[in-house]
């Protein structure tokens, strides 16, 4: 038998082209196994056929959109290297000559007063798109009711209530086991009747329903274990019965409070109706200063715009600063965003966000960005570079004045913790701050770990021990104290610190109490003095 | 389509003044007219109002929280800008579907409400909506 030719490298690579798969090649060439074709290649250094990632079509259609690597890079979740690559090899060489979007919105004329705002293809918000998405509508205007299911549900200890009004609707299972989440965790500022029988009620449901996501109390506080694990992702509609859920907006995703009787709806219908908000654009531009956290922050906007300012709006955050925030600072933002009356509030998709999924989820995510041209109700914008830290004074979180200002003032408890702060970067500048330094003798310091992986990590650290040391009290990992807990409530005219979202008075025992919001910095630097006291030269 | 008279549209339902609803019977409308007030509007009022026999309540705004418990109380909110032209015993039609009120031969434009919204305010609330939900599968 006469010996095959042995095809040459470029021979080899054409027939690749055209054949695809070894098996192909090796029966267009005959008398040769694919085997061998396979051997070949290997000598030839030439990788075996595989069908891109990412398709030509796709690759154009979003090259045609948007022109722009970076952008259409953070559409698929690639770099803006990546996708320069991607185009250059479907051959996609220059800027198209009118991007796509514009194409679609040519202003045709016509009768404009009579339909009033019109809207077109793109120029969407990113709750405009989530919420299209999730009612299963091509796109939704502000102000427009939808028919939502939302990705994910989140009840902590007041899943007592939603059970007893699921349970009488007469149904025996619920919508979707999968999609709900019970941590068993109380938030400080919930009106919820805590009572012992309810437990048992959760978990003895939580076990005939089958509902996998069930985190018991040694776990930790509710909004920090959904965001912790995984639950939420980029891009998804989240609700809980919890005024604070908004802090999800930190990974992109939409999310906002609802009350008992609409998640047993949930439940047993997996819908519910949602009112598309208007946006609210803010920018936060420049560098955080020495001394300044996100919490100050979040507290100068919540002046800015007063407590009322963002009402039944969306807010989406952007700017320097905000990009250079990590997950843990930004969820101190969109957490507080509530106090602003928004109903979400979001940090876009961006690469921080991309690098705390890695590894955190198996599931697949598609986020969503705003268009470049998307129409913003109010757009904000601050520079921080020469903030200085900030309290909020009671009882209204819009009353914010510089620290210097009340420094002096007298304090009987300083709590840290909830899910504007409590998270293990939090915790480190608390110790940092403190150095070793005793509480003051006549001040209560209580802390609460956000979560179990937190605490677990500050015993590693050895802040715990700090803490205890220098005389803290460090409670169990939880959002903030219940209405049962002793330790953290407060009597008559008594003056307290905390890092809360909420100051009203009442919220934490008596209604003459005095509560004042800070952040974290000034928690510390005030626990040693046992007054107020401006964080900044304790800062290194 | 449905036509109300006003109740009291002088009922200012701030934290000083109190509005007597036990005088109030059958279908009405209330119209609110202090802006400020649906903040102050809790869980038990809009219960109250229920109970009244109130149907709709109209103001200038409404937050998220009272918005939400309206309608998830079986009570329609219209946002009218013009609450203060609005008096005692007027006549006025409210076409939640095609987003019109009318008052003194005014047409005005509110908010329309979709389907499933105006379900559930003939319904009576959102429990007695998912009642019929589950009734109808």
């Amino acid at each position: 038998m006469p010996r095959k030719k042995i095809p040459t490298k470029a021979e080899l690579i054409q027939l690749q082209k055209l054949y695809k798969t070894d098996e192909k090649i090796a029966e267009r060439l005959g008398n040769v196994t694919p085997q061998l074709v396979a051997y070949w290649r290997r000598k030839k250094n030439i990788p075996k056929h595989s069908y891109p990632k990412f398709s030509e079509i796709e690759i154009r259609e979003l090259w045609e959109r948007f022109g722009d690597d970076y952008r259409c890079g953070l559409e698929l979740g690639i770099s803006k290297a990546a996708f320069y690559n991607w185009r250059r090899r479907y051959g996609l060489k220059d800027k198209p000559a009118f991007l796509k979007l514009e194409q679609l919105e040519l202003d045709l004329g016509g009768p404009k007063k009579l339909i009033g705002k019109i809207y077109h293809y793109g120029r969407r918000t990113i709750a405009q798109k989530i919420f299209a998405e999730r009612a299963g509508m091509e796109k939704v205007e502000e102000g427009e009711f939808v028919e939502v299911e939302p990705d994910l549900v989140m009840s902590h200890l007041n899943a007592a209530d939603v059970i007893e009004r699921f349970q009488e609707f007469g149904l025996n299972y619920v919508w979707n086991p999968n999609r709900i989440v019970i941590p068993l965790d109380s938030c400080p500022g919930d009106n919820t009747n805590h009572d012992i029988g309810m437990q048992k009620a959760i978990r003895e449901f939580v076990k005939r329903q089958n509902i996998k996501h069930f985190y018991d109390f040694r776990e930790g506080g509710c909004h920090q274990i959904v965001v912790e694990r995984g639950h939420v992702l980029p891009g998804q509609l989240a609700l809980g019965t919890n005024a604070e859920t908004t802090a999800y907006g930190a990974i992109g995703a939409l999310s906002t409070g609802i009350d008992t009787t609409e998640m047993a709806s949930i439940w047993a219908l997996g819908k519910i109706w949602m009112k598309v908000p208007s946006t609210v654009k803010i920018m936060i531009n420049g560098k955080l200063p020495r001394g300044v956290f996100a919490m100050d922050v979040s507290l100068f906007i919540a002046k800015k715009l007063t407590t009322g300012g963002a009402a039944y709006r969306s807010i989406e955050f952007n700017g320097t600063a905000m990009t250079q925030m990590s997950i843990s600072e930004r969820m101190t933002l969109t957490g507080m965003a509530r106090s602003m009356g928004a109903k979400v509030a979001i940090c876009p998709f961006d690469t921080t966000t991309r690098r705390f999924f890695m590894g955190r989820t198996k599931m697949p995510f598609r986020p969503a960005l705003a268009d470049k041209d998307a129409v913003y109700d109010d757009t904000y914008e601050f520079n921080i570079d020469s903030l200085v830290p900030k309290i909020a004074c009671p009882s209204n979180v819009d009353n914010v004045r510089p620290v210097v200002e009340v420094e002096g003032t007298p304090l009987d408890k300083i709590i840290i913790g909830s899910t504007n702060s409590g998270r293990f970067d939090d915790l480190r500048l608390v110790a940092d701050i403190m150095k070793g330094n005793q509480v003051h003798p006549d001040v209560q310091l209580i802390i609460f770990p956000g979560s179990r992986s937190i605490y677990l990590e500050a015993l590693k650290k050895g802040l715990i021990r700090a803490f205890v040391e220098a005389g803290a009290v460090v409670m169990n990992p939880q959002s903030g104290p219940g209405p049962n807990d002793q330790q953290c409530l407060l009597g008559d005219g008594e003056h307290c610190l905390t890092t809360f979202g909420d100051n009203r008075s009442g919220v934490l025992g008596a209604a003459s109490a005095e509560i004042y919001l800070a952040s974290p910095a000034t928690a510390a630097a005030s626990a040693m003095s046992g007054v107020i006291t401006d964080p900044t030269r304790f800062v290194g | 389509m449905c036509t109300y008279t006003v109740i009291s549209g002088i009922c200012r339902v701030a934290a000083d003044i109190v509005v007597d609803l036990s005088a109030i019977n059958g279908a009405g409308i209330l119209a609110v007219k202090n802006a400020d007030i649906d903040c102050r509007l809790g869980q038990k009022t809009v219960a109250d109002l229920k109970t009244a026999g109130i149907t709709c309540v109209i103001a200038s705004k409404f937050t998220r929280a009272v918005f939400r418990i309206m309608i998830n109380s079986g009570i329609a909110p219209v946002m009218y800008a013009e609450t203060d032209r609005i008096s005692d015993g007027d006549m006025i039609e409210i076409n939640l579907a095609e987003g019109r009120l009318t008052h003194n031969n005014a047409i005005a434009e509110i908010t329309p409400l979709p389907d499933f919204m105006r379900k559930i305010l003939s319904a009576g609330g959102l429990t007695a909506y998912t009642r019929q939900e589950i009734a109808a599968r």
